[in-house]
């Protein structure tokens, strides 16, 4: 199940947080997002040491140990990051998450192009949230597919 | 992990898991310790690091090795034994409590990556955490003895036994016996058997044979017990009184378990007061010798022993399996326990042996013997299910693998533990920044749960540093919020109102529940515990400093900018017409200079006269207005919103002060008799929304004011200010000004507070909304005095100087317009006005119109008066004035040397007639020129929209308008040196002229009817006056209306804008730099009085003839208006489309062209009847050719011209049809010489043969003079028509 999920810009600027655990210790998903920033420096400075040819993967898998939760972390091409916190009970496999984690790109390159979007301000998208809430819904109810 | 780290955790292990020594003194023995009140174990303790380096240890390997250093724990028999787990949590929450205190100075400055790898540079455990280190030690303390650990066994045991003592021996038997050892020996769980070590402690302070008795003890239980394992130990030498060793060295290497019971000293008890430095050499000299010669060899042996018997109990035990099965009783020293505890090892058994052995390894440092026998024991306790057993193995050997970090569980139930691993497990910052900061935020979580208050805000501190201006609101809230509620929870109320402060500015966005209860609880706690404190930083509601507005009873040049309305065909500011008024020296040099291209134009200029300060008038009221943010989502409430100043009585500004210094904030009501006196109001600021609020403020007293912020009562509790930061002018002057963006001082908020002065109220009545292009208008300007005293020297400056003129000296009962037309005898009236003497400086005047009215011209207070102005409208289109009113008070003493009023108009001038002027010569007479006045109305016309787009306001201002109908034409009046007008038709020109819109009304003398154009032409006949040498002008005035009214052109209304008019026509054909000659003359000028048609509104065009095509120049005008005349293109426009004769005539007029002055007309019969049909008839015809030019002789020669020549070859073929026109008769061809002024007839004959109507326009007129190019004379317009009728 998904728990939280983070959109955070190339400057750490969190540009988009939404929780679904019903709202409950908000703040906790704040710091581990937040947290989760350090490892995709290192990840980022792994890459980059890699030298250029290198192709990194975009899904860069589970972050780093917490709790009863589960962090994975994706990069797009622009340095931004994503987030995705799901509980640990959530057995679904990488290329799942990965999945979803490029619809969430795709939904959030198409928020980018509205020409009223402000870099450095929260994203705010009817549309957005709308998708967001409904693929949130999918996955939760282990109806998400590759397709 | 970082190596300072590693090597900590290295030396805390070597301490923790060393040997134990138990110490066993007999009563005596103690009693003579307690004699320096100090136990005898405190005397070993701080000896306890031993240099073990000179001696090998062998173990197993074949290669001995030196353990540099051994530390030693000596305890008591007390200390034998498992601590009550309550016991070992009160002890440690007295370790992080007695801490609390270092702790608050203890933040590590860790921001990011940089930041934490220099600040835990070069620095210990202890350097950043000492509680920590201390917690650690205490902990393994309180873990002590416990089932299944061995560590803390004890593998010797030094008894000590005091010389005064009897029975040495059996004394020492006593200490040794089982019954007297701890319990846990006796239950079999410890091995007695340990290395024993016998000491005789010897008292020094004992006199009398002591020593000897002593001596001999020692002998007797060398004798016993063996010489190696028995020490003398003197100690006491030092004398009563003598100075011991100053420090108390012993104290603080106790456990803290023991520190925290320690008797209080007596009075003048010192501790180890009888130990002199030899006593305390000689107890080092001990421990290390015992270390060294008993202990160490002692364990080696051990281990080797031990290690031998297993082996041989493997081989039974294993035989034994194989064998016959033996029960699990048979096992040795093997209890089996219940599920909860598991099974009990004594030391008897394997497992407790090969656990002992390997400790024993691991203390002299054989790790790989010691990870062996761990891994091995650990199966067996894994198979008996000794989970606990297991678990101490295990982590045993992970210590081996060499110190791993410990695992946290957050699971852990004690905060207090697992608080204090996740601060150790944040690695000190180091790459991972946000880890760290994370894991701190655990830590000061757990540590407020467990109820270390100041711990926990250390640690919120410490991550506050790395989360603060990342913009992660949200967590910054959060731990603001816990660290404002726990700063007030430790009393430091300071802090806590700082985080409030900043949580309460980091609420934008947020959602409004949160807000209302973070809020809700500042203002709580500033209730409850600081109502006095002023807050100066809290932005709430945010005060944007730069949309501060003062608006001050006397405007200034500083509102300039907020009152901005810079409208685009007027760039003259207020500060411009107040230049004007005050500093007409600086204005001209500023016009003379407008088109400079000099580089520092500023410097080329004059100093600027001094201007007004910034100053309120005592008891005039001045407004501040700024806007406030309110950037939460509820309303926010505002009391005693008001003003903060400073007042200063002297007649100097007060100094300003550094802004770096903070100053502290003080709250002081205002008083009942202060210098000021300023409005309060209660405000409720919507939620999100910005509010402009004004406050007002009335000076009482002269001086001088700075205001400095403002302040507010938020909810009606929180006390809060706000200072102004004002910046002046950015001064880019020099570069290190430039690079450190310095700013001007502003200082709009210094005020002088200057005695009372008259203050003026003025208004503008008669002005319209919309008139007419020329219209004239009588407007008053109403002044009335408010202030209490008396004013004088008024003067008002214009935006606009052609559209005002001051009415000067006639009664203002006169009614406008009637009144000011005078009833003459003749419709045409003549007389001479002087010559008016232009000056090309003119223009460089300031546009100022000075008031006066009565005789003194002195406003006293209260008084009011009327002021009338003339207006005309000068220009069509859009216009906004600027009116400035500049008095001064009766009393020159005052402070403010001047004071102004600014009055603003806008009005729409729409266009009303659009005139022409063509000149032809006379049909009549050759001396005479018609003047031909076109007059097309364009009230209603769309004429000029064909080329401009109508504006908003010209469509409203079109609907305001009364649609007029139609103009009547009044008058019109010529002026000029070298001619006069008088009307065409003497006896029938009286019919009145009106010019409707889209109608046609047409004088009947003209050329022919039909035309549909609604226009209005007036012929003038225009006649030489006099010689040319003659000065003065004729001003010959032609009136339409039927009883003969004139308007004089020498009075008012029309003389003041006549005058400016002709000023700047003058201005704009001999520009201020132009070396030519200047001339008085300039041309013939025309006045054309209009009126509507009920008489109401009047105007005038004014109209000139003959000048230079363009001006030279630009004028000034069009610099300070930044626009093009339209009045002054229509004007001069007919010189350059108009038809050849009309421009031959203009030439005429002024003589500076060069175009032909040849004129022409035809005499003779227009009508004439045939005498019989197809019989021709001959008519005379007299064609006079003249030389209108003025000094020019003229050679022509004239030809008649035939049919065929005069329509050109290629219409050959038409022309034979064409037999019914005319013939030529007489002279054909005539060379004709002209001088100036010179005329010559041709006498010709037409013949006729058939009626109809023949145009006479067939002849050619060659000049042969070389100042005019041979140019060919078709007068193709120019035809005279002969009608010829039918018998």
């Amino acid at each position: 199940m998904i728990e939280c999920l983070c959109i955070i810009e190339k400057d750490n600027f969190p540009a988009l947080l939404r929780v679904y655990s019903g709202g409950k210790d908000l703040n906790k998903y704040h710091y581990m997002c937040y947290c989760a920033i350090d490892i995709f420096e290192e990840k980022e400075q792994a890459a980059r040491a890699g030298g250029v040819g290198k192709q990194v993967d975009s899904y860069l898998g589970t972050l780093y140990p917490a709790q009863e939760h589960k962090i994975h972390g994706y990069i797009t091409n622009t340095g931004v990051r994503m987030v995705m916190i799901l509980d640990e009970k959530d057995g679904k496999d990488g290329s799942l998450v990965k999945a979803f984690f490029k619809k969430l790109h795709s939904l959030h390159a198409e928020c980018v192009s509205n020409p009223f979007h402000r870099d450095g301000q929260p994203i705010v998208s009817k549309k957005l949230e709308r998708d967001l809430e409904a693929l949130v819904r999918l996955w939760n109810s282990d109806a998400f597919s590759l397709r | 992990m970082d190596n300072y780290h590693k090597q900590d955790l290295k030396d805390f292990l070597h301490r923790v898991l060393s040997p134990t020594v138990l110490v066993l003194p007999t009563g005596d023995a103690e009693k003579v310790a307690r004699k320096n009140e100090l136990s005898f174990i405190d005397l070993l303790r701080p000896c306890s690091l031993v240099d073990t380096s000179p001696i090998a240890v062998h173990t197993t390997r074949d290669q001995p090795w030196r353990v540099p250093r051994m530390n030693i724990r000596f305890v008591e028999s007390g200390e034998v034994e498992q601590a009550p787990e309550e016991f070992v949590d009160v002890v440690l929450d007295g370790v992080i409590a007695s801490s609390a205190s270092t702790a608050q100075g203890l933040i590590p400055e860790i921001k990011s990556k940089e930041s934490a790898a220099l600040v835990t540079q070069d620095k210990t455990e202890r350097d950043l955490a000492p509680w920590f280190v201390d917690y650690r030690e205490e902990l393994q303390r309180g873990l002590r003895c416990s089932d299944h650990e061995y560590f803390d066994h004890p593998i010797a045991a030094i008894l000590v036994v005091s010389s005064q003592e009897v029975d040495v021996i059996s004394k020492l038997m006593a200490l040794m016996s089982i019954d007297a050892l701890p319990a846990l020996f006796r239950e079999g769980l410890m091995d007695p058997n340990m290395l024993k070590h016998y000491v005789l402690l010897h008292d020094n302070q004992e006199d009398g044979g002591a020593r000897e008795r002593a001596e001999e003890s020692l002998r007797l239980m060398k004798e016993t017990l063996g010489a190696p394992s028995c020490s003398l130990l003197c100690i006491n030498s030092n004398e009563k009184g003598a100075a011991g060793p100053s420090d108390d060295i012993w104290t603080c290497h106790r456990p803290h378990a023991a520190k925290m019971d320690i008797p209080p000293l007596e009075e003048n008890r010192r501790r180890g007061a009888f130990l002199s430095p030899a006593d305390c050499d000689a107890i080092t000299r001990f421990v290390s010798e015992f270390v060294t010669k008993s202990l160490v060899p002692h364990m080696d042996k051990r281990v080797t022993a031990v290690r031998k018997g297993i082996k041989n109990q493997f081989k039974s035990w294993g035989s034994s399996l194989f064998g016959k099965p033996s029960g699990e009783a048979g096992r040795e020293g093997f209890i089996e326990g219940s599920e909860a505890s598991g099974p009990i090892y004594l030391y008897t058994s394997t497992e407790g042996q090969i656990r002992a052995l390997a400790d024993l390894a691991f203390m002299l440092h054989d790790y790989d013997l010691a990870l062996s026998h761990y891994k091995l024991v650990q199966g067996d306790f894994k198979r008996d299910k000794a989970w606990r057993h297991v678990a101490g193995a295990s982590e045993m050997s992970a210590i081996c693998h060499f110190m791993m970090l410990i695992r946290i569980t957050a699971t852990d139930n004690n905060d207090l533990r697992s608080a204090i691993l996740y601060e150790q497990v944040r690695g000190g910052g180091g790459a991972q920044v946000r880890k760290y900061a994370l894991h701190l935020v655990h830590a000061g979580h757990r540590y407020l749960k467990g109820g270390h208050k100041a711990h926990g805000l250390r640690c919120y501190l410490a991550a506050l540093q790395v989360y603060e201006t990342r913009n992660w609101t949200h967590i910054d809230d959060h731990l603001y919020s816990a660290l404002a509620k726990h700063s007030i929870a430790m009393h430091m109320l300071p802090q806590a109102v700082s985080f409030y402060v900043k949580l309460l500015g980091n609420q934008e966005g947020k959602p409004a529940e949160r807000q209302l209860i973070y809020l809700r609880d500042f203002a709580l706690v500033m209730r409850q515990h600081c109502p006095q404190l002023v807050i100066s930083d809290l932005r709430l509601p945010l005060i944007k400093d730069t949309g501060l507005s003062i608006c001050r009873s006397e405007p200034n040049a500083d509102e300039e900018a907020v009152s901005a309305n810079l409208s685009k065909d007027c760039i003259l500011t207020w500060s411009d017409l107040e230049e004007a008024l005050v500093d007409a020296r600086r204005w001209r040099e500023r016009v003379r200079q407008s088109k400079s291209t000099l580089q520092n134009l500023r410097a080329a200029l004059p100093e600027a006269a001094p201007r007004n300060k910034r100053c309120i008038v005592v008891d005039e009221e001045t407004t501040f207005s700024l806007d406030l943010v309110n950037p939460l989502q509820i309303p926010l409430e505002l009391n005693s919103f008001t003003l903060e100043y400073e007042f200063s009585s002297s007649s100097l500004p007060p100094p300003h002060q550094d802004v770096a210094v903070p100053k502290e904030v003080e709250w002081k009501e205002h008083e009942e008799e202060s210098a000021m006196e300023i409005e309060q109001q209660d405000l409720t600021l919507e939620p999100s929304s910005r509010t402009r609020v004004s406050l007002h403020m009335k000076a009482k007293k002269e001086g001088w004011v700075r205001v400095k912020g403002v302040r507010w009562k938020l909810v009606g509790v929180v006390r809060c200010v706000h200072h102004f930061d004002l910046k002046g002018k950015r001064l880019n002057d020099s570069k290190a000004r430039r690079m450190q963006r310095e700013y001007q001082r502003d200082e709009r908020l210094d005020m002088q507070c200057v005695p009372p002065m008259p203050r003026l109220q003025a208004t503008v009545s008669g002005l319209p909304d919309t008139a007419l292009y020329g219209e004239i208008v009588r407007c008053l300007l109403h002044v009335r005095n408010v202030g209490s005293r008396a004013a004088c020297g008024l003067r008002l400056a214009v935006s606009h100087p052609a559209f005002f003129s001051r009415a000067s000296g006639e009664a203002e009962t006169v009614e406008y317009p009637q009144g000011y037309l005078s009833r003459k005898t003749n419709k045409h009236e003549e007389e001479s006005v002087p010559l008016h003497p232009f000056d090309a400086s003119w223009e460089l005047e300031p546009p100022v119109l000075e008031l006066c009215w009565g005789e003194k011209s002195v406003l006293e207070a209260g008084q009011a008066v009327a002021i009338p102005i003339w207006y005309r409208a000068h220009r069509p289109g859009a216009q906004n004035f600027k009116l400035l009113l500049h008095y001064t008070s009766t009393d020159s003493k005052s402070a403010m040397r001047y004071r102004l009023l600014r009055l603003e108009a806008s009005q729409y001038v729409l266009p009303s007639l659009k005139t022409s002027v063509n000149l032809r010569s006379s049909a009549s007479d050759m001396d005479r020129l018609t003047l031909a006045l076109t007059v097309d109305c364009v009230l209603n016309s769309s004429s000029l929209s064909d080329n401009t787009p109508l504006s908003p306001m010209h469509e409203a201002a079109k609907g305001r308008s009364k649609a007029e109908a139609s103009l009547k034409l009044l008058q019109v009046m010529c002026l000029s040196s070298r001619w006069r007008a008088m009307p065409l038709a003497q006896a029938g020109g009286t019919t009145q002229f009106s010019v409707a819109g889209g109608s046609k009304a047409r004088r009947k003398h003209s050329l022919g009817q039909g035309s549909r154009t609604p226009q209005v032409v007036i012929y003038l006949q225009v006649t030489p006056s006099g010689d040319a040498e003659q000065k003065g002008m004729t001003n010959s005035s032609v009136s339409f209306t039927p009883d003969c009214k004139h308007m004089a052109l020498s009075s008012s209304p029309l003389t003041g804008f006549f005058h400016y008019w002709e000023q700047r026509r003058f201005c704009l054909i001999h520009p201020l730099h132009d070396t030519r000659e200047l001339q008085d003359d300039i041309g013939t000028r025309l006045v054309l009085l209009w009126s509507t048609s009920d008489s109401g509104r009047m105007g005038c065009v004014f109209l000139s003839c003959g000048e230079p095509e363009s001006p030279a120049r630009p004028d000034i005008d069009s610099l300070l208006y930044n626009h093009s005349d339209a009045s002054l293109q229509k004007e001069h426009s007919f010189t350059r489309d108009g038809d050849k004769l009309a421009r031959l005539a203009a030439h005429s007029l002024m003589e500076k062209q060069q175009l032909c002055p040849l004129q022409l007309r035809v005499e003779g019969p227009t009508d004439v009847t045939l005498e019989a049909c197809g019989k021709p008839m001959v008519v005379p015809i007299t064609i006079l050719v003249s030389n209108s030019g003025w000094s020019q002789p003229l050679s022509i020669s004239f030809e008649a011209l035939a049919p065929s020549e005069a329509y050109g070859s290629t219409e050959g073929q038409a022309m034979v049809e064409r037999s019914w026109d005319f013939e030529w008769g007489g002279c054909l061809r005539k060379s004709l010489k002209l001088q100036a002024r010179e005329r010559e007839c041709v006498k010709l004959s037409v013949c006729v043969y058939r009626p109809g109507v023949y145009n006479l326009n067939r002849f050619r007129i060659t000049f042969s003079q070389l100042q005019f190019p041979s140019q060919d004379f078709s007068a193709s317009n120019f035809q005279h028509l002969l009608r010829v009728h039918a018998p």
